[in-house]
């Protein structure tokens, strides 16, 4: 019975909801809002419980004195202050009707001077660990991460002044630089004797090459003739390869939810609902 | 720098021209706005009326002011009493307004006022009422193919509960689950689970419980130790239900405490300091991350990193995943993460409806390469025919 | 030596990009920034909005991206203010309102005096509900905002009067630091009532919402630079109001410090992987590892 209940209400409710999606007549079209306020209600009424949790747990670290029981202190110090602030609104004017964030209240005050830095503070260490990752990470171990290095430092260069001034001051050094890469593949495909890859690389190396020299041609003679830029590149790449595997990556992640879904309108999958015996 | 100068210059000389022209010329009452016309907007919940009407051949219109009848009792703060109350003015050259604010079944006056500079004519009063409809038919093609794709799942998951043997790839973060809680157990410290910080009603964070569901009963087995952080209070209540089912499982009810499974705060840079001061102080020899993240995951995974532990992740943030494919040994991505449980459960039901996802992949690929020929080929050949099969695909079927 | 690069200590690394950040703070280094499609479509559709026209803010963000998105957030109010256009700002963060009040009192408070509350901007102030909260304004604001952020009756707010759902406004500006953000506002608002969507996310997510560009999304900013791109946009469109002062132009100084850092990340990698090949010995050696 403790299973049989909650699985009657999950399927209920996902096959209303589906055709909720499809009905624009009422009372299917406030459905979705009034579901998704009962969940607001139910998740506000449960913080008590997980408000409860980190007291009980913290506290009893601190009157056992176990190691690390300095920091649940501070927990702790924070988490009462905040309620007390919060609660009777200390500093600002109280009643139901005056905000939070009232002129001279002391939340504000903890929220502008604590709660403002130390966020701030956490997620800026995201430049120091994006930094540390990627030193790691972004080796040419193999041909994809070579690919992935390439781009990589593509994207970077096009972020900064650097990048644009690189084929602003040397037009076609883009071009030059990927067609010497594939020079150099034609070159290791000649050596192992592959002939099929050394004509297939080496005819789009001696068009990128030539093509670069025909402009240098051009330019030299006061036309125009367009030869790549770091900021276009970094564009092709955002739009193009970045765009068609996000796009892939995200149309499998929607099919894998409606999937995943479906097994928790049916039943299938149960084991979030923890125990059948009590 | 040039278009701002080149426009006040219009401004300054060009634009007061026709202005004068008109207070020179004799004043003439512009003809009524002609076939006004209140049509309820379909496929909705009746709340809006699209109000029509033909642009006034004459030259001097400057706007068009569409008023409403004031229902009984409605007061407007502010404006004078009168029957109408206006909706909004629009240029010349526009056509129709819609009044979003409807009620339901109450029949509204409508009139539309076209304004020269010295004069005004009012259209003829029509009326229209808003109404609902049993179904929006813009998602017919949704309903079409996410049907055909539940379809799919569902005759898979028969298909697999009458034996059918389906193959299914390897995952290898998740062959690798076993080993690295091994290797907690071995080295006698705690396996650390996040399950994101989303709360209940999103579909990662399910997903990542069943995960845990499975982490725990190995683990259980193992006997080794196991610490979930969680920033959502009912994630809390419900993973503690999991794990101690699992503990249920594996036969050992004894070693669950509930206290396993602990909140520590709803804001997502206090969870991130809490998460990472504990992988500091307790050194766990194993951090698996599976739910839906956001900036925490790099915090989360690049400390994980630093104290040397095996590091598992699943999220179907798209954003996050090359963080945790930068930090972790394996990552579990998008759509893995809801195989996962499927996946570890080898429940030939669940095995089923990943079956039937392919399917779902299947159709897309078509749509998609049937999409790229067409409007390649539209292209070069300028073919009529091929052009109207690339917009029924762009705007008609995914719109 | 060169095994040692390959393990480095990070804190090294760290180290250094402390240096790329405190330098250019230090010596107010500032670049011109060129703006990209995707930046510049915000631009002009703010510029063909006739004045008057409704915009929608919701600001989705709270302190940990500040310095990414308030930029943004100044800026679209700064540009909309130079249109007169009405301002509606909401959020569906908790922190969403602080950040809102910083920017109505530093761009609407000193540069735009006239703009008086009520008539040409409210604030609608924070309803929790997530999604959920764009789901009930799509049809109507009432059922959720009885009053405004400082409780006043929303029906005794002029600007209020001819607005109901959603699909009275004429744009959605949203600048989102996550969820529920810029995304839901497609997804939600946007695709479900025809109102233009457009907004700033941070560089991390800009990737994310690329796949909306151009089609549901009317243009898109991801992190500082494109922040900074918008800036010198306004600089050059408003340059009688602005001249050559980018005193109040947070980006376009941020970007010192940002590009700094890319640079030492670049010579990081390129170190780093000096490094690998170099204790990798042989050429022969390499060439096994690429066809891995």
């Amino acid at each position: 019975m403790r299973r049989q209940i909650p699985l009657l209400i999950t399927f209920v409710v996902g096959v209303i909801m589906l055709f909720e999606a499809f009905i624009p007549h009422p009372p299917f079209d406030q459905l979705n809002e009034s579901l998704s306020i009962t969940f607001d209600v139910l998740a506000a009424f449960a913080f008590v419980l997980g408000g409860g949790n980190l007291a009980k747990i913290h506290l009893a670290k601190i009157s056992r004195s176990q190691p690390g029981w300095g920091y649940s202190a501070v927990t702790m110090a924070g988490f009462f202050a905040m309620l007390a602030i919060g609660l009777f609104k200390v500093g600002g004017p109280s009643g139901v009707k005056h905000a939070l964030e009232a002129e001279g209240s002391w939340f504000q005050a903890a929220y502008d001077y604590c709660f403002l830095p130390l966020s701030a503070t956490t997620f800026s260490l995201l430049a120091f660990f994006v930094a540390s990752a990627s030193y790691r990470a972004f080796r040419a171990k193999n041909r994809e991460a070579t690919v992935l290095l390439i781009a990589a430092l593509i994207i970077l260069l096009g972020r900064t002044l650097v990048g644009a001034a690189l084929t602003e001051t040397l037009p076609g050094s883009l071009e030059l630089l990927f067609g010497a890469l594939l020079a150099y593949l034609a070159w290791e495909q000649f050596r192992s004797k592959r002939w099929i890859p050394l004509a297939l690389i080496g005819t789009v190396a001696a068009f990128v090459l030539a093509r670069t020299l025909y402009g240098y041609l051009i330019l030299a003679g006061g036309g125009d003739f367009y030869l790549l830029t770091v900021p276009d590149l970094v564009n092709w790449i955002m739009v193009v390869p970045q765009l068609a595997g996000q796009r892939a990556i995200m149309i499998g992640i929607c099919l894998g939810i409606i999937s995943m879904s479906l097994r928790l309108i049916l039943g299938v999958e149960r084991s979030y609902l923890g125990s059948d015996t009590d | 720098m040039k278009l701002p100068c080149a426009l006040a210059l219009w401004f300054a000389v060009l634009a007061p021209v026709p202005l004068l022209e008109a207070q020179h010329a004799p004043a003439e009452a512009p003809s009524p706005p002609s076939g006004v016309q209140a049509l309820d907007v379909p496929n909705d919940s009746g709340h809006a009326i699209e109000i029509r009407w033909k642009d006034s051949p004459h030259p001097g219109v400057l706007s068009y002011e569409v008023f409403r009848s004031r229902l009984p009792g409605e007061t407007d703060p502010g404006a004078p009493e009168t029957p109408w109350m206006s909706l909004g003015t629009v240029g010349p050259g526009e056509e129709s307004w819609t009044f979003s604010s409807a009620e339901r079944g109450i029949r509204y006056s409508f009139k539309v006022v076209a304004t020269t500079a010295d004069s005004s004519a009012d259209s003829k009063i029509v009326t229209g009422e808003s109404r609902a409809q049993w179904f929006d038919r813009e998602k017919f093609w949704i309903l079409v193919i996410g049907g055909t794709i539940c379809l799919f799942v569902i005759l898979f998951i028969q298909l697999a509960t009458r034996g059918r043997k389906l193959f299914v790839r390897k995952i290898a973060g998740l062959e690798a689950v076993d080993e690295a809680v091994g290797r907690a157990t071995e080295m006698g410290r705690p396996v650390v689970f996040v399950p994101g910080i989303m709360d209940m009603d999103n579909v990662q964070t399910l997903a990542g419980l069943t995960l845990l569901g499975y982490v725990s009963r190995t683990i259980a087995e193992y006997d080794a130790r196991l610490d979930v952080p969680v920033s959502r209070s009912l994630v809390m209540t419900t993973g503690r239900e999991v794990v101690k089912q699992a503990y249920l499982e594996a036969g050992r009810p004894e070693s669950y405490n509930e206290d396993m499974v602990h909140y520590l705060t709803d804001e997502q840079f206090g969870y991130v300091a809490g998460v990472n001061g504990m992988l500091l102080r307790d050194e766990p020899a194993t951090c698996l991350y599976m739910g839906a993240f956001f900036a925490e995951s790099l915090l989360l995974a690049e400390t994980g990193n630093r104290i040397g532990a095996i590091q598992i992740a699943g999220t179907a943030m798209p954003s996050q995943l090359p963080f945790f494919v930068a930090a972790c040994d394996y990552t579990l991505m998008g759509e893995e993460l809801f195989a996962a449980s499927a996946y570890l459960s080898g429940d030939p039901k669940q095995l089923g409806s990943l079956k039937g996802q392919d399917v779902g992949k299947l159709i897309v690929m078509g749509a998609i390469l049937l999409g790229s020929v067409a409007a390649t080929l539209a292209l070069w050949t300028g073919s009529g025919s091929l052009q109207s099969v690339v917009d029924f695909l762009k705007l008609e079927m995914f719109v | 030596m060169m095994e040692r690069l390959q393990t480095i200590d990070r804190r090294w690394i760290f180290l250094f990009i402390m240096l790329a950040v405190v330098i250019p703070l230090a010596f107010d280094l500032t670049i011109d920034e060129v703006a990209t499609p995707e930046v510049q479509a915000i631009y002009d559709r703010i510029e063909e909005l006739p004045p008057g026209s409704n915009v929608l803010l919701p600001f989705d963000y709270g302190p940990e991206s500040e310095p990414e998105l308030q930029p943004m957030a100044d800026s679209y109010v700064r540009h909309l203010g130079r249109r007169k256009q009405k301002l509606f700002f909401m959020c569906l963060w908790p922190t969403g309102q602080a950040q809102t009040l910083k920017t109505v009192n530093q761009v609407l408070g000193r540069e735009f005096p006239d703009y008086s509350y009520g008539r040409d901007y409210v604030m609608l102030g924070f309803r929790p509900g997530g999604q959920g909260v764009i789901q009930v304004v799509v049809t109507d604001f009432r059922t959720l905002y009885q009053s405004d952020v400082e409780g006043t009756p929303i029906d005794e707010i002029p600007m209020m009067r001819n607005v109901k759902g959603l699909k009275d406004m004429d744009l959605i500006l949203n600048i989102s630091g996550g969820f529920p953000g810029l995304k839901e506002w497609i997804q939600f608002g946007g695709d479900r009532t025809g109102v233009p969507v457009a907004g700033g996310v941070t560089a991390v997510q800009a990737p994310l919402l690329y796949p909306y560009y151009p089609g549901q999304l009317s243009g898109i900013m991801g992190g500082l630079k494109a922040a900074a791109e918008y800036e010198s946009l306004l600089i050059d469109g408003y340059s009688e109001a602005y001249g050559t002062d980018t005193e109040q132009f947070a980006a376009i100084r941020r970007m010192g410090p940002q590009t700094l850092a890319h640079l030492v990340i670049i010579l990081f990698l390129v170190v780093g992987n000096i490094a690998y090949f170099a204790s990798r010995g042989s050429s022969g050696e390499r060439l096994k590892s690429l066809e891995k």
